[in-house]
């Protein structure tokens, strides 16, 4: 019995001594004392950071993470080595979770794709993978700390006062008062009108142990005023030169993109009867009546339609934004190829953009999907035509998508199981043929001097495709490269000169994030107000690659109803957009403008969206000679 | 498997162990064992309460298998008081041991023993008892809480002694409460291991140690 007391004793002793050595506390930097009125700021930007938290729990955001593991390179600094893309809905009405994106891949039915997919699910589940990214961790990177940010855990100390774009903020240092794994250390600032956290900067303290295998990685947070009196997340720049600090690990650069805070159905019904009773009264004016073939392509456009209102109220498609950048640009571009080819559509070819960071697109009908990724990584005019040019051949081809998405219940379903429940890819054989034929349609357009400028992209595309497999990874449409590797427009690839890193007239493909901004509120895409820079070294090139953020922050303004006078001097100063290069910052839209710009360093030669012979506004349709 | 008869033993004195004896003392021990075993669980929870939960969750996790090398110095009951009698020795027996950790993932470890009791013998009539034991299986991690992780195991293996003839095979039950120092060094602050010793009768020693573990790789 005696012994038994020892053994309990010491186990007592040593245990307690274990506690007495948990509970100490991290060291920081001694906190400078604040004056009452930074106290008082303090406060109110902790109360009002509890106000959004409220906020945002009652709203649904997309979240996107693209990550890219990196290692040093004598001649770029540092490369991508692999990559991993998570898309999330956040689910805030019970916790801070994400419910994934499913990937079409991992529906695939077959007995060898089958248990391989299961055991990769395994593996997963058993957390037998090397190391794994957690993609709630990376969208929680949207709060300094969702339970406990206040002064009773937190100690503030002034830095200073600093301009955000137009912003005036209050800058803090922030370090936990408390011991515990994920809070908050680094730097805060709050701007000056409502006291929001307009962004913050540090990491989440670690487990206190280099032997534990949770990570957190050092981050940079924005939000953006998008509504009066609402900021709200909306971009994560995340960088660990070594992913595990001390070792020989990869690092990693991420960047997690937040959208669709207040996703609306869209208002396709009222725009396509005004359209398609316009467009009927147009072509057949006598007729009463529906023939066969009419009633087959209404039928085509009826899933069609259904499809793009589906993914728009998923979030995965931008909503149409007329007089956007898809107008301005990228409709141009469609015209600039179809009137030389004499195609004669019986609808106007429309282009949308997928907000995925995905290098992909696809054909719904008579729309063209282009993904951000795509566009963003597209480095000219040709580059984008010789993409276009291929889904134009898909559409003169007939080749459609699935009739069944007409009937309305098949669309019923998670926004989570988009990817798997609609099929918008093209067959390896539809593909090869769109491919020659968008060949062709090149040859005859104005870009057929350019075409080895283009095919740098591809040559780019196909170096880093083993890296960046998750970037090629198409979530909806097609992606660029075939299975083996090689790009459909091989043709191109085959025009272009040897890609040369030091060849600083070369621009074969752009970083993500070189083009486009989306609103997050209602997700229109925008065209990029910055200043565009030519690559001083190949360093400077970064290709498909992440890279840093930093938005100029201004206060939310009204957008000014069309036609108002206060829009009008902004407007006339603007050139006509068949005239307007496409690329030129001038030519973002001033209307709705997100109120943030990403400063990415871009090329001097962004492409400009020349019209041949066509109005932009009102894009022509050749007469006659409809493909049946 | 038998015990070793001791030549001198005074027959006269021979008590047998009823079987009612038996069950009381085998009773006896799993009280004993329950008490530590709540013991260590309701301390485990008090670490729950003084070490604050984590706010925010962790952006990776790394799953490289890791493997420990470690000693510890042990106290325990051998649970014999000699001449076949199973019963609780009159002092405890110290030993020292060694172990090798091989982390699977984060749900499980492999975790290998030896374990050498010989210190401090308590003399059953002529015999010195002394208990060794070899054993190996799943240790598993319940919660971390920072550098403190409470484990669970079961290690099966065998056992030799100064009182038996061969080998017993012996089943271990387990837990305890890793404390990560740094990041080559974990302390083994707290360990309890119950063993069950396949013999006629059965053998239930407990012991209690503490040691230090080096992660080689």
């Amino acid at each position: 019995m005696t012994f038994r007391k020892i053994s309990l004793n010491f186990l007592i002793l040593t245990m307690g001594v274990t506690c007495s050595y948990a509970r100490k506390q991290p060291k920081y930097e001694q906190a400078r004392l604040l004056t009452v009125e930074q106290s008082a700021l303090v406060d109110k930007a902790v109360a009002q950071e509890k106000v959004l938290i409220k906020d945002i729990k009652m709203r649904t955001p997309l979240v996107e993470t693209y990550i890219q593991d990196t290692k040093p390179d004598q001649k770029l600094y540092e490369v991508p080595v692999d990559d991993q893309f998570i898309l999330s809905r956040v689910d805030f009405g019970k916790a801070f979770f994400d419910k994934g994106y499913v990937n079409r891949q991992d529906d695939h039915k077959g007995f060898f794709k089958g248990s391989l997919g299961a055991m990769t699910g395994l593996t997963k589940m058993l957390g037998l993978e090397k190391f794994t990214y957690s993609d709630t961790g990376f969208m929680q990177m949207m709060f300094i700390d969702p339970t406990g940010f206040d002064q009773q855990h937190y100690e503030f100390s002034f830095v200073r006062k600093e301009f955000l774009g137009s912003i005036r903020t209050w800058v803090f240092d922030v370090h936990p008062r408390v011991a515990g794994m994920g809070r908050f250390y680094g730097r805060i600032w709050v701007e000056d009108q409502d006291n929001n956290v307009v962004r913050f900067n540090g990491t989440y303290t670690g487990p206190s142990t280099e032997d534990s295998s949770k990570y957190y990685f050092h981050f940079d947070s924005w939000r953006m005023n998008v509504q009066p009196g609402i900021w709200l997340p909306v971009e994560v720049y995340v960088e660990e030169s070594q992913r595990i600090e001390g070792t020989k690990s990869v690092g990693l650069k991420a960047q997690t993109h937040f959208w669709g805070y207040s996703l609306k159905l869209p208002t396709r019904d009222s725009e396509n009867v005004s359209v398609k009773v316009d467009d009927a009264v147009d072509r057949s004016a006598d007729s009463q009546d529906v023939g066969p073939l009419q009633a087959s392509r209404m039928w085509v456009t009826q899933a069609e339609n259904n499809v793009i209102d589906r993914l728009v109220e998923a979030g995965l498609v931008a909503p149409l934004n007329n007089g956007g950048y898809e107008n301005k640009v990228l409709d141009q571009i469609v015209v600039n190829l179809v009137v030389p080819n004499n195609l004669a559509f019986t609808d106007q070819i429309h282009t949308r953009v997928m907000l995925t960071d995905t290098v992909e697109c696809t054909t719904v009908g008579n729309t063209i999907l282009l993904s951000r990724g795509l566009i963003d990584s597209l480095p000219s005019e040709e580059a984008i035509a010789s993409v276009i040019s291929m889904e134009l051949a898909h559409i003169a081809m007939g080749h459609h998508i699935d009739t069944r998405y007409a009937f309305n219940d098949r669309l019923l379903f998670p926004d989570e199981s988009s990817f798997v429940r609609i099929n918008m890819y093209h067959t390896d054989h539809d593909n090869e043929e769109a491919a020659k034929k968008a060949m062709e349609y090149l040859q005859a357009s104005m870009y057929k001097d350019r075409l080895p400028n283009a095919g740098l992209y591809y040559a780019q595309l196909v170096d880093r495709s083993k890296q960046l497999k998750a970037l090629n990874t198409p979530k909806l449409g097609d992606s660029l490269l075939k299975t083996d590797g090689t790009p459909w427009m091989g043709e191109l690839a085959k025009m272009s000169p040897k890609l040369d890193w030091d060849d600083l007239t070369q621009t074969a493909a752009l970083p993500l994030g070189s083009w486009l901004k989306v609103d997050p509120w209602d997700d229109t895409v925008h065209m990029l107000d910055a200043k565009r820079y030519a690559p001083m070294n190949a360093r400077d090139k970064m290709p498909f690659e992440v890279t840093p953020i930093f938005f100029k922050l201004a206060r939310y303004e009204e957008p000014q109803p069309a036609g108002a006078p206060a829009a009008a001097p902004a407007a006339a100063s603007l050139p006509p957009a068949a005239t307007q290069p496409a690329g030129d910052p001038a030519a973002a839209p001033a209307v709705n403008q997100p109120a943030a710009a990403n400063t990415t360093g871009q090329p001097a030669t962004p492409p400009p969206a020349t019209p041949q012979g066509a109005d932009t506004a009102q894009q022509q349709t050749p007469p006659a000679q409809n493909p049946q | 498997m038998h015990f070793v008869s001791s030549g001198d033993f005074p027959f006269d004195k021979l008590k047998l162990t009823p079987p009612e004896s038996e069950i009381q003392r085998e009773l006896d021990v799993l009280v004993a064992m329950k008490k530590t075993t709540g013991f260590l669980l309701s301390l485990a929870l008090a670490s729950v309460a003084v070490i604050a939960h984590g706010q925010v969750a962790p952006s990776g996790y790394e799953h490289e298998a890791k493997v420990r090398v470690g000693g510890f110095g042990s106290i325990g009951q051998p649970d014999y008081a000699g001449n076949g009698i199973a019963q609780g020795a009159p002092q405890p027996l110290f030993g020292i041991g060694a172990y090798v950790d091989v982390r699977a993932n984060r749900w499980l470890t492999i975790e290998s023993e030896g374990r050498w009791n010989r210190l401090n013998e308590y003399v059953a009539y002529t015999t010195p008892i002394g208990e060794d034991t070899y054993s190996i299986g799943p240790k598993v991690p319940i919660k971390s809480f920072g550098r403190i992780t409470p484990y669970g195991k079961f290690l099966i293996g065998f056992g030799t002694a100064t009182f038996l003839n061969g080998h017993a095979t012996v089943l271990s039950y387990g837990g305890g409460v890793d404390v990560h120092l740094n990041r080559r060094l974990t302390l083994r602050a707290g360990d309890f291991e119950f063993q069950q010793w396949m013999l006629t009768p059965n053998l239930y020693p407990y012991y209690g140690s503490v040691g230090i573990a080096y992660k080689i790789f």
